[in-house]
């Protein structure tokens, strides 16, 4: 890749295959890069990102990772919010919507709260364990974090665990990329998750038993009204996305990691309680599959000196970020132990991951409990894929035969 | 120097408590007691803290 010729549009088939070679450029020799064609600034560099994170001056009003049909369309001031009446998905509203919206929805995901979710986890994934371990062959994405993951998603929004399949086949599907759109099909995500979820919401309306998160949906006044299940549902999106999307990637790439360097994993394994949580830092820096977010300019602004015009885009590349050796030295290898004193895995700023708590309570519990029944496994890499992606790249199929299990005869 | 907050940013993340636990305490919201004095010998772990609050509600005030 030569500097002359040096391109980086994040929805070429090349980037979405492999970005990382194109960050290392960005980021030494491009890190204000300018994208023409989108009217778009795209920021590489730890620093830079960790900055303008924070920056107020950019919102999400169209979206957080927009189709390339979109950004082609140039703005010539900011972007107005969408009206309230019908209210539709809070992540593209600015304060104070975006934050009311988003408060009752914390309740439940806060870190002492996620804490005490770990009895129900760390049940779900013994059970998930005993399903699998005997089987001897599995998907570590799919049938492990995958079930798991969807199943703490049904717990938080009133579905039985019985859908937690259907939910984790839904998200699947709808978060691939969709090539005509030139990124992911936001509208069928959209639709097909709020028919899930409206189910709920629809079944809990007059329910006393129902989920904190949905109580406190119901109890949602926007602009002096309440909102209608339809409306709570198209809500609930962004965690029955999120919570079933990242987490089973990171974990599953995180173990293979271990797994192919026994040097680690018997180091991590030889002291679980207190290696399991760096190591999963570290897996979340090194895995996690967010690409980039965008934030569009609501008035002129500027990013590590960089002037923006109102309605005029950023996009953070966080990926990048976390591959940066100003932040992170020797960042392309994977170390359990790293000093990780700042991290961008999970977003910074007022749209830092809702569910950041919680995630991290299911890796830890799912990293411990499978090494402690895994001794040894082999990954069939001719079958492992990572589909190319704008936005979420990560192994979503990592099909593993367990070779060696610590557990038997324990 | 004092560490302050910005409550309408704070989402009790606790992550600032996490770094600086002796300097700095959680009420019952799991919202930290601030603001709080800042002594030279614990102002390493207040930079974590700071750096650490993902909603970037804190800062130290000279």
């Amino acid at each position: 890749m030569s500097t002359q010729t040096f391109s980086y549009d994040p929805f070429s088939p090349e980037v979405m295959s492999n970005p990382l070679p194109f960050y290392e450029v960005l980021r030494a020799e491009h890190p204000i890069h300018y994208l023409a064609e989108y009217d778009t600034y795209a920021f590489s560099r730890f620093a830079d990102i960790w900055e303008g994170l924070n920056n107020p001056d950019l919102v999400g009003t169209e979206g957080t990772s927009p189709p390339a049909t979109v950004l082609r369309e140039h703005n010539t001031g900011p972007v107005p919010q969408p009206p309230t009446n019908p209210m539709g998905s809070f992540l593209r509203y600015e304060s104070p919507v975006y934050d009311d919206v988003r408060r009752p929805q914390m309740g439940p995901m806060k870190a002492r709260r996620a804490m005490s979710l770990e009895p129900l986890i760390q049940d779900l994934v013994r059970r998930q364990l005993e399903v699998l371990l005997p089987q001897g062959s599995f998907d570590l994405v799919q049938d492990f974090g995958g079930y798991v993951a969807a199943a703490v998603v049904c717990h938080l929004v009133g579905l039985p665990e019985e859908e937690a399949p259907m939910v984790l086949e839904t998200v699947n599907r709808l978060t691939l990329p969709n090539p005509e759109l030139g990124g992911f099909d936001r509208e069928a995500v959209q639709k097909a998750s709020v028919d899930f979820l409206a189910k709920a919401v629809t079944r809990y309306r007059n329910d006393e038993a129902a989920p904190e998160i949905l109580n406190g949906m119901f109890d949602l006044e926007i602009d002096g009204r309440k909102l209608t299940d339809e409306e709570i549902a198209v809500n609930l999106v962004g965690i029955f996305v999120g919570g079933t999307e990242t987490v089973p990637k990171v974990t599953a790439h995180g173990l293979w990691l271990l797994q192919e360097d026994r040097a680690q994993w018997e180091a991590v394994a030889a002291d679980l309680e207190q290696n399991v949580r760096p190591a999963v830092a570290e897996m979340l820096r090194y895995c996690a599959p967010a690409q980039w977010f965008l934030r569009t300019a609501k008035i002129d602004t500027t990013v590590a000196g960089q002037p923006i015009r109102a309605g005029q885009r950023v996009i953070f590349l966080v990926a990048s970020g976390s591959r940066d050796e100003a932040e992170f030295p020797n960042a392309h290898e994977f170390r359990w132990d790293r000093k990780i004193s700042r991290t961008l895995a999970l977003g910074r700023g007022q749209r830092f991951c809702m569910g950041a708590h919680i995630a991290q309570v299911e890796m830890n519990i799912m990293v411990t409990e499978f090494m402690r029944a895994v001794d040894r496994f082999v990954v069939h890499e001719e079958q492992a894929q990572r589909p190319p992606s704008n936005f979420q790249w990560g192994w979503t199929h990592v099909p593993i035969t367990v070779t060696q299990r610590a557990d038997q005869g324990v | 120097m004092r560490l302050l907050i910005d409550r309408d940013r704070c989402e009790a993340n606790t992550l600032c408590h996490m770094e600086a636990p002796d300097t700095i305490a959680l009420d019952d919201n799991d919202e930290p007691i601030l603001p709080v004095d800042i002594t030279d010998d614990v102002l390493p772990e207040v930079e974590r803290a700071v750096n650490a609050c993902p909603k970037a509600a804190l800062w130290i005030e000279d």
